[in-house]
């Protein structure tokens, strides 16, 4: 049931960074003691957008971030709390550390949560500080890192543990099981930090995870039996649980994740542990100066002014790793040291809020040092470098080394690559619009050059074919600009179907075929809708309860097919089920009963359609028993203004499939050209049902007056266009013109024309652009000769003949 | 009237002086329009016919892909002879939110005038309301009749656009 967003990611990394660049920027300009409140408002919301795209696209690092980042401005933007200087740091702080992931994901990275854990502790403090409370330890940032690293599974993240319990590190295996195990890992992330090493999901044969926490071992016990089989669960302590005494390491060692594979070693384990949690981006050395302590904060706010900084944030985010180790120059190392100096002492900070003094900083290096394995592959570059910065950049140039190998690909890409650009839809309209033009141009041309002698004028001929050949390719191309995948409305329905499956009780699954086929953006979002109705309908009334589907024989699991495609030049959208099917003979007696039909011996095809008639669906009856409920009316209309079409396939007992037919753009449109007089019109394909040379024998005249054409036992009322128009025809004998078939909400009429001139695509105008709307014309485009032609809206001329027929009869009358 | 179009001439003193307009003819009489509002002058063809529309609204062409309404003022002011051959004129007028096409006998010159040299329409009955009259200029002995087309080309008598989308504008 799980789908890729992945997609769609580029499209966020690229909001994202804009956000970002806003808040930055207006962050910059806020004036502390007077901040203008349109701007803190710009500020919020570019956080809440953050926000709410990093949840939606599960970048959880960042919603944690943006989280408490809001919180923070929302305070202020209420007038709560007074701006403050450190507010406005933390707040550029937190935009970096966004930034870092931003990259650090765009990269195809893991990125080092320290950073961010860290300034969500700053915006804790400054959080605190602003209610006026004292300030407080990072108690939510652990929760948070809860959230982060369950999410990130099986990567080596590193977590913050609360210092005063002694935290234990457990490795659960249990076989894979039907019991709900989101129950269970929602349970087990309450008792501690929960770090999935291998799902089924992921493709291993049974969940194995880590867990941390202060509880007993027979309490996860407890809890695992409680909730799923006790066969075959295993809870083994892990000896290198850190015993609180690691300071630095601790928090690596708990949560890395091969630590399966050698859980004795504690000691040499952690080294590995901080070599590939450094080789995400690398800069968890660094970035911590955001969580100084507030008597920093005058000192980090330099440093935050100081170009070179943002400059060294900026390649280790980019997972540029290699090259942060390049770039030891002697200039740089002196930011390099001011940099780790802060950054241990913004580590230890958390836990004793010490000064630095180096302290914090050779510890560990040096324990590293002792323990470390891939220190031999220290480069000698840095080695004449300043003692204190020596080992961790000879830290980051090995795990350079190693990410470089594990991805060469990587290596290649130092700076994240712009793949793509956002551009306002007006300018792209513009662009269709003049490659529009250019078509036109070239099809004159093609008609002129026609007129000449093609063996005299060969070379022109030729030139004129490739000319065409172009433009052709052109138009593909600069159409292709509007098309998005469909995968961007299919996207949201496995959410659905789960969730409405949960509170039917039924087990559904949903397929989905061809989210790569393309369509115009705008027909994207108008077609969500209709969609999401036709499968909630799929799910509550075509799909049996799992009991009625074993009566039947048939799979438990109901399955609903989604499925996009190409025919022709349209875009067909299927929602296919396997259920219990329409039931004929129920439609059939309420449509009776409703006086919508009266005859029992229509086609199947016809009955069917019979669900999309207003008020005709909302009777509960109908949706208790065969399916398809309210609103199916609504469906078909929002299809219907799209240009598309429904058609419905059902059996009983097997199934349902209801199918989609749209034109592959709004802006073009499938249309029959007519003429009258020395105009012509174009009428939408998707109304017509045929044409025909009538014969003077099937028409006949209602009381001298109204006129009417038999077609198949059917009599139509009869259009003319030129009266319709209120232009000349060439013909007024019926004899002469074209009878052209019309549907619209299951109305037919023949309208009569001149003569049909041929069927064509053609690329819709507005009229009320710069002019208004017409009756009975919903368009217009342009021909190939360059003349305009006015598109006919179907609907419309029925109701407009309609209201001219009352108006007569009641002249009639008078 | 008169006193609005004083304020309106006050107002837009500055406006007025030395601006440039584009004259045109309609029969005998000579009109000029801000020459500002002018996009393009062109030739009249191609026009297809719209249903329904008032007989001055010739129907629409196709201006590099824009749809654009084509206005026969001779027929909407009841002037000069409208016949239409390859010498017929359309000035096409880029308006603040539209683009609209009139049909003028013909385009004489661009005159700039001082805010002095316009004097105030008096009161008379013509087709049109004075109210689309900015003022009266003489230039060379003949009398131009400065219109305010934006505000002409509006106005719900052209029938050019929608009464919800006027009374929204």
């Amino acid at each position: 049931m799980s789908f890729d967003l992945s997609q769609f990611n580029q499209l966020f990394f690229e909001e994202s960074a804009e956000h970002l660049a806003t808040m930055e920027s207006l962050m910059l300009n806020m004036d502390v003691q007077s901040p203008d409140m349109d701007d803190l408002n710009a500020v919020f919301r570019a956080a809440h957008s953050i926000k709410g795209n990093s949840g939606t696209f599960g970048f959880h690092d960042m919603t944690d971030v943006t989280h408490e980042l809001e919180t923070l401005l929302d305070l202020v933007r209420k007038g709560e709390a007074e701006l403050t200087d450190e507010m406005v740091d933390v707040t550029l702080q937190a935009g970096d550390v966004l930034k870092g992931l931003l990259e650090a994901h765009q990269e195809g990275l893991e990125p080092d949560l320290e950073p961010s854990k860290a300034v969500i502790a700053e915006l804790n403090v400054q959080l605190a500080k602003a209610k006026g409370e004292t300030v407080v330890p990072s108690e939510p940032a652990s929760d948070i890192s809860d959230r982060a690293t369950v999410d990130q599974e099986s990567v080596g993240v590193p977590a913050e543990s609360s210092q005063t319990d002694i935290i234990r590190s457990y490795l659960i295996h249990f076989p894979v099981t039907d019991d709900d195990t989101e129950m269970l890992f929602d349970s087990l992330k309450e008792l501690g930090e929960l770090n999935i090493i291998d799902s089924p999901e992921n493709g291993g044969e049974e969940w194995f995870f880590s867990l941390n926490t202060d509880s007993a071992k027979s309490d996860i016990k407890e809890l695992l039996e409680f909730l799923i089989s006790p066969d075959g669960i295993s809870i083994e302590e892990e000896l290198n649980a850190d015993d609180g005494s690691f300071g630095f390491f601790e928090d690596v060692s708990t949560t890395t994740d091969d630590q399966e594979e050698d859980p004795g070693y504690g000691f040499f384990d952690d080294l590995d542990k901080i070599s590939s949690e450094a080789e995400d981006p690398g800069y968890g050395f660094f970035d911590e100066p955001e969580a100084p302590d507030s008597k920093e904060s005058a000192e980090e706010k330099d440093e935050s002014d100081d170009p070179g900084y943002g400059f060294f944030e900026d390649i280790e985010v980019s997972d540029s790793t290699e090259q942060l180790a390049e770039s030891n120059s002697d200039t740089s190392g002196s930011d390099n040291d001011d940099v780790i100096g802060k950054a241990l002492t913004g580590k230890n900070s958390e836990d004793t809020g010490q000064e630095f003094d180096g302290y914090g900083f050779f510890e560990p290096v040096d324990e590293k040092q002792a323990g470390g394995e891939s220190f031999e592959k220290t480069t000698s570059k840095s080695t004449a470098r300043a003692e204190v910065t020596a080992p961790v950049t000879t830290t980051t140039s090995s795990t350079a080394k190693q990410s470089a190998a594990k991805n060469t690909a990587q290596k290649v890409a130092k700076q994240p690559q712009e793949t793509s650009i956002r551009v306002s839809v007006e300018k792209v309209d513009q662009l269709i619009n003049q490659v529009g033009e250019l078509v036109i141009t070239q099809a004159m041309l093609t008609q002129m050059a026609s007129e000449v002698d093609p063996i005299l004028h060969e070379k022109m001929a030729n030139g004129l074919a490739q000319l065409e050949r172009n433009t052709r390719d052109l138009q593909d191309s600069v159409m292709s600009i509007r098309m998005m995948p469909i995968s961007l409305v299919f996207s949201r329905f496995p959410r659905v179907v789960r969730d409405l499956a949960g509170k039917l009780n039924k087990k559904v699954k949903l397929e989905m075929v061809g989210e790569n086929t393309e369509l115009d953006r705008s027909m994207i979002e108008k077609l969500t809708d209709p969609l999401t109705h036709l499968i909630r309908n799929s799910l509550d009334h075509g799909i049996e309860s799992p009991d009625k589907r074993a009566t039947a024989g048939k799979d438990v699991t109901g399955t609903i097919l989604l499925r996009a495609s190409h025919q022709g030049g349209n875009i067909v959208v299927e929602v296919q089920d396997d259920g219990g099917g329409l039931n004929r003979e129920r439609i059939l007696s309420k449509a009776i009963e409703k006086g919508i039909v009266t005859s029992d011996s229509i086609p199947d095809s016809e009955v069917w359609q019979l669900i999309f008639a207003p008020g005709f669906s909302t009777a509960a009856e109908v949706t208790d028993v065969s399916g398809r409920g309210v609103g199916m009316d609504v469906v078909k209309k929002n299809i219907t203004s799209l240009g598309g079409r429904l058609e419905i396939e059902s059996m009983e007992g097997i199934g349902t499939r209801i199918s989609i037919r749209l034109p592959l753009t709004l802006a073009i449109l499938d249309g029959l050209q007519v003429a009258l007089g020395d105009e012509i019109y174009i009428v939408p394909l998707t109304s017509i049902i045929g044409s025909m040379q009538p014969e003077l024998s099937d028409i006949k005249t209602v009381s001298g007056e109204g006129a009417v054409i038999a077609i198949r036992d059917e009599y139509l009322p009869i259009i003319r266009l030129s009266d319709l128009m209120n232009m000349p025809g060439e013909f007024d004998d019926f004899e002469q013109g074209i009878m052209v078939i019309l549907e619209s909400d299951g109305q037919r009429v023949a309208l009569f024309v001149d003569d049909l001139v041929g069927q064509s695509q053609v690329v819709i105008k507005s009229l009320e652009a710069n002019y208004r709307k017409v009756d009975g014309v919903s368009g217009a485009t342009i021909l190939g000769t360059g003349r305009v032609a006015l598109i006919l809206d179907v609907a419309e001329i029925i109701s407009m003949h309609k209201q001219r027929a009352k108006k007569h009869s009641q002249g009639m009358l008078v | 009237m008169t006193e609005q179009v004083a304020d309106s001439q006050d107002s837009d003193f500055g406006r007025l002086l030395g601006q440039e307009y584009l004259t045109f003819s309609l029969g005998e009489e000579h009109y000029a329009v801000d020459i500002l509002k002018v996009q393009e002058i062109r030739g009249y063809g191609a026009v297809t016919k719209i249903a329904n529309a008032p007989a001055f609204i010739k129907g629409v062409i196709n201006l590099r892909g824009v749809i654009v309404p084509i206005i026969d003022l001779r027929i909407k002011f009841n002037v000069g002879e409208a016949h239409y051959d390859e010498f017929t004129i359309v000035i096409v007028l880029h308006l603040s939110n539209r683009v609209v096409g009139i049909v003028v006998d013909g385009v004489s010159d661009v005159v700039s005038l001082g805010g002095d040299q316009i004097k105030n329409p008096p009161d008379f009955s013509a087709n049109f309301d004075s109210e689309y009259i900015l003022g009266l200029a003489t230039v060379d002995e003949q009398m131009l009749i400065i219109v305010d087309i934006e505000k002409l080309m509006s106005s719900e008598e052209m029938a050019l656009v929608d009464k919800s989308r006027m009374q929204a504008v």
